[in-house]
């Protein structure tokens, strides 16, 4: 549900974008989204179309890039990525991690016409 | 034409998050936030918590609900300054909405500020509020499932208070496949058992909650 929260700060993102270019009409929004995010695409489109109803972002599509969960271990500095939610270093079996991928939530790029 | 952004869209959340949190650590206020389903028990975990701290710290309460002022009215006898934030259908509270709690609060004679995020395990683990650090509270009549089903918060979490243990034996809850589950995706993470119920646990906790006060006032 914290889609609906996501699609609305990236509206007003873009409206600035869109004040800033000069913009008629915006095509295509980018964006790079890590999987710890909990993320569920079906839902962001949804959001994404209701909000932009009569809009300049009416015909706009909605194009998500997904990104592996990228661990490194603060131990023995080893780098892996997670899989199944299984947060162990792959080499020294530690939990003392630190996060190098995975929480992205960031707009990439804004397609559209002047 | 595209146009490069690399902008993160949780920006605007963020930066009034760490404003909040640069605030309280001036003021060296303890403010944690707690998480869980509906019915988790985090009203009652108050509660009691309110009991225990009574005269002991100077409390205050931030309640999230999307609608009504029940749990509010709950906690309305222990006395503390509480301020109730309706989201309107909105499944998590956001730094901007605690920001303005906070001007409601005698800051300089608050010890602790507990914040009881809207009932989900989902959204409100995706917001930074500013907070110390986020407590997940799950109920054993929930399952078992839920960290490997609801992974953020049990990553983000830097306590998980498993309440309701009193009813462990009439439910299907694993404790073994819980808590191999809750070290695969967090090792750092301890867990308190409480019943709040019964007050079965409750120790632990306040002591946990008094180390963070120390480490905080210095």
């Amino acid at each position: 549900m914290h889609e609906f929260s996501v699609i609305q700060n990236i509206l007003d993102i873009v409206d600035d974008i869109i004040e800033e270019n000069g913009l008629k009409k915006v095509t295509k929004v980018k964006l790079l989204i890590g999987k710890m995010r909990q993320i569920v695409p079906e839902t962001m489109r949804f959001a994404f179309e209701a909000a932009t109803k009569d809009t300049p972002l009416e015909a706009a599509t909605l194009e998500m890039t997904f990104k592996p969960i990228h661990m490194k271990c603060k131990q023995c500095e080893k780098e892996f990525i997670v899989h199944e939610n299984c947060y162990f270093c792959e080499s020294c079996q530690s939990s003392d991690l630190s996060v190098i991928h995975g929480q992205e939530l960031i707009i990439e790029s804004v397609e559209g016409e002047e | 034409m595209e146009i490069k952004v690399m902008k993160n869209i949780l920006n605007s959340n963020q930066d009034k998050a760490n404003e909040i949190k640069d605030y309280l650590k001036e003021k060296k206020v303890l403010m944690v936030n707690l998480i869980g389903s509906p019915g988790a028990g985090k009203t009652t975990l108050l509660e009691k918590t309110l009991e225990h701290l009574k005269g002991k710290y100077s409390i205050a309460i931030i309640e999230g609900d999307v609608a009504t002022d029940r749990d509010a009215r709950r906690l309305q006898k222990y006395g503390c300054p509480i301020v109730l934030i309706n989201t309107d259908g909105a499944c998590h509270l956001e730094s901007i909405s605690i920001q303005n709690a906070l001007h409601e609060f005698d800051i300089d004679s608050v010890d602790i500020i507990f914040v009881e995020n809207v009932g989900n395990l989902v959204c409100p683990a995706e917001f930074d509020i500013g907070e110390f650090s986020k407590i997940a509270v799950l109920s054993v009549t929930e399952g078992d499932d839920k960290p490997e089903k609801y992974p953020l918060l049990f990553r983000e979490a830097k306590l998980l208070l498993l309440n309701k243990v009193d009813l462990m034996q009439f439910t299907d809850f694993d404790k073994e496949s819980f808590s191999k589950d809750v070290q695969t995706l967090n090792g750092q993470l301890p867990v308190i058992e409480l019943a709040c119920r019964n007050n079965e646990g409750i120790e632990p906790w306040i002591n946990w909650l008094e180390e963070q006060v120390t480490k905080i006032k210095g």
